[in-house]
């Protein structure tokens, strides 16, 4: 089995919103980064993988268990990461990692000890008066002290400064070395995504716009500039894989595709002084996210 | 102030129309006991209303305004105390004049009409402080510390301690003024916190409690400890898991309200009640489950239900997973049910115990209907109206069924029959809701997930 995520044609109607049809792979032992604005369907998609809600369509593989049917054995080998995990009932860190640990007979004492220390967590701290980037370690250390094979995690960094932020990377980094566990990773961090997760995939409105290898994803865009002659606009309409984000009489700034032959196209037209340049990851989230606003 | 008036309308509306009936009840005759059901309308015009805002996030986006603490705690005292006081006896006035004026046989009674106003008064003002009390934080010294400490436990016993004195209060005068004088007290407290309140300290509604600091003031001049290997030693222990859970919560739930049950056995031989007498017995047993499982409910299963996120992501199916919050709530206040019927049937032989069993049978069927209604709409307005509707309407039937059978023993076998359905019922439904609902995992964030009276704490 080469995957160990496999979504296909899942759909989950709201009244304001739906989430797919969405076909979502995850390769297994890679970094995989779900990207997207507030309100894509990340969280959603997640939820659903975990029982937190049901599909209306579609199905979700995880190590080629049905999240349905095999909810148990999948919860058992896939752990779930998210800030909004409330551990606070349990009162102390010490009770809460008790209660844990009673789930996963893989549990290991020895890493979670030196997670502990590392978080600079210990059994005697009460949970309530953690900040929430420690509960959010809290959170991570619940999840990878049971060594699952996949491990998901909703905005992990949300709250962490930059040090604890590189901490947690390296933690996953570590999680993933052995080839064999794998790490969905939901994050509006673009630039930690970029530098961490070999596969990214862009979600807008509960659609994947984009998939694949990150640097394959990143390289294939470039910001385009060109010019035409004054006066003169672009003779026909822009073709799929050139996205127009702004002109100024003459001068142009477009998104393009390099795959969709746009290039040509825009030489047809005449376009002078093309240059282009290389994307950020958030560069590109930008420009494809700002294309309505622009539209 | 008009905020919370202007978002809470058709709540105090409900509520008006409930106070004016009563007003109606009392001209109605003496027979009628007004005072639980004044307790009850007063609950649902307090500062009941303003803790809910507050487990919603209100406090945060209204301390950033331009406002002192002392404006907003003033605003809010004035909204649920004064103003439902005097807006409440108005209604129960106008109830009664208006029954009066109809029907002429009945004359006005004034005495009783004061007395429920003036029980109105002082019970928004006990709630007041019972819910602002939490939002002082747990104190910055050690005296604030016990006195924090201490209002909490006062404002608590005096509001469970009410709901059991009020019966038929107004008929009484040393009872009358142990509520008035306590209530009074407690309202000049509820104005005090109002006026010293600090959205600072607040830090539970915030979504952070801030430890006491109990150290001797030179002992700050130290520079703290470093955690030492062994402090950051994971070693959690063995038997974790559900055990673990259903252990801690279950045994912690039942010692409360064993606790709160013998506090109401005390309370009920001190008004001189004679709990040899069939009447006064089943008058105890069922007071003695309604409160327990009132308690289980909100103070041990809805903490318990803000982490339900968590506990669906555990390894366990939707149908274990309903068993066990099904478990939670049910195993405490059956196992004091079995505790009491021993003790009655030890003191006052089966009949005593035969009460006990129904009345607990019946109340561990409401209890499952709260799990399920808890887990469906969550600790919302609507979650908490159909929580209470199921204890109450369990507290009614049991009264009916007292009413239609006359103590047969065919009481317990219907009791019991209605309870297992029940909690069948809640079972099924339960899991059906954790399956198919979306929604109950993404409830409001919920800062005071820790709240005052948690499992946890």
């Amino acid at each position: 089995m080469t995957n160990a995520i496999e979504i296909r044609g899942l759909v989950k109607k709201y009244p304001h919103f739906q989430l797919g049809p969405l076909d979502l792979t995850v390769p297994r032992g890679a970094i995989y980064g779900l990207i997207g604005p507030n309100g894509a369907g990340k969280t959603t998609t997640i939820d659903l993988m975990f029982g937190l809600g049901r599909n209306d369509a579609g199905h979700i593989r995880v190590l080629g268990l049905d999240h349905r049917a095999d909810d148990v054995q999948l919860k058992q080998l896939a752990a779930y990461v998210s800030p909004d995990l409330n551990f606070q009932v349990w009162g102390k860190v010490g009770k809460a990692l008790r209660f844990v640990r009673g789930f996963y007979p893989g549990w290991d004492d020895t890493y979670c000890s030196a997670l502990m220390k590392a978080f600079h967590l210990s059994a005697g701290d009460r949970i309530a008066t953690l900040s929430s980037g420690a509960k959010t370690k809290l959170s991570l250390l619940l999840a990878l002290a049971r060594r699952p094979e996949v491990l998901v995690l909703d905005e992990p960094i949300t709250g962490l400064d930059a040090v604890s932020k590189q901490q947690v990377f390296r933690e996953l980094l570590e999680a993933v070395a052995d080839g064999e566990r794998t790490v969905l990773v939901s994050s509006h961090s673009l630039s930690d995504i970029e530098r961490f997760a070999d596969h990214v995939g862009l979600l807008k409105n509960g659609r994947l716009l984009l998939e694949g290898r990150t640097d394959e994803v990143v390289d294939r865009y470039r910001l385009v500039e060109f010019f035409t002659r004054n006066g003169d606009g672009l003779q026909s309409p822009a073709p799929d894989g050139l996205l127009i984000l702004r002109s100024n009489e003459n001068r142009w700034h477009a998104l393009l595709d390099q795959k969709s032959g746009a290039q040509e196209w825009l030489q047809r037209q005449g376009a002078r002084d093309v240059t282009l340049t290389r994307l950020t990851l958030e560069d590109l989230f930008v420009a494809l996210f700002k294309e309505e606003e622009v539209s | 102030m008009l905020d919370h008036l202007r978002r809470w309308w058709r709540v105090l509306a409900v509520a008006g129309v409930a106070e004016f009936a009563l007003g109606a009840l009392i001209a109605g005759g003496p027979q009628y006991t007004f005072e639980f059901w004044a307790f009850m309308l007063s609950m649902w015009t307090s500062a009941t209303l303003i803790s809910f805002d507050f487990r919603r996030g209100l406090l945060r986006p209204v301390a950033v305004l331009p406002l002192t603490g002392r404006q907003m705690g003033r605003a809010w005292w004035l909204a649920t105390v004064p103003i439902p006081a005097i807006v409440l006896a108005a209604l129960l006035f106008s109830g009664a004049g208006i029954f009066c004026y109809f029907g002429p046989n009945h004359p006005f009674p004034t005495y009783r009409l004061v007395m429920a106003s003036l029980f109105t008064s002082v019970w928004l003002g006990l709630q007041f402080t019972l819910n602002f009390v939490g939002a002082r934080g747990f104190g910055r010294n050690p005296q604030e510390y016990i006195r924090n400490s201490l209002l909490s436990v006062v404002t608590v016993v005096a509001f469970f301690g009410t709901m059991l004195l009020c019966n038929n209060a107004s008929n009484s005068p040393l009872r009358s003024c142990i509520l008035l004088g306590i209530g009074a007290l407690l309202t000049v407290a509820g104005w005090v916190l109002a006026e010293q309140f600090d959205p600072a300290r607040a830090g539970l509604y915030l979504g952070r409690i801030e430890p006491p600091d109990l150290r001797r003031r030179a002992s700050r001049l130290r520079l703290p400890k470093p955690k030492t290997a062994a402090a950051q030693s994971c070693a959690p222990g063995t038997g974790g898991g559900l055990r673990f859970l259903l252990s801690t919560v279950c045994v912690r739930g039942f010692l409360q309200i064993a606790g709160m049950v013998a506090l109401m056995a005390l309370l009920w031989l001190w008004q001189g009640r004679n709990l040899s007498l069939p009447m006064d017995f089943e008058m105890l047993a069922a007071m003695g489950s309604f409160m327990p499982c009132w308690f289980i409910v909100f103070y041990s299963l809805l903490p318990l239900l803000r982490h339900l996120r968590v506990l669906r992501t555990l390894p366990i199916s939707a149908t274990e997973l309903a068993g066990v919050l099904l478990a939670l709530a049910l195993l405490p206040p059956a196992a004091l049910g079995m505790l009491l019927a021993s003790v009655g049937w030890l003191f006052s032989g089966p009949a005593a115990a035969l009460a006990f069993l129904k009345i607990y049978a019946l109340a561990l069927g409401g209890v499952a209907l709260c799990v399920f209604f808890a887990v469906w709409r969550g600790a919302g307005v609507q979650g908490y109206a159909l929580l209470l509707l199921s204890l109450f309407g369990f507290l009614f039937g049991h009264l009916w069924l007292q009413g239609h059978f006359h103590y047969s023993e065919r009481t317990l076998m219907v009791a019991g029959s209605i309870a297992t359905g029940c909690i069948l019922l809640a079972l099924v439904l339960t899991r059906l809701v954790l399956v198919r609902g979306s929604r109950v995992y993404r409830e409001e964030t919920n800062p005071s997930g820790g709240f005052p009276m948690a499992a946890s704490q």
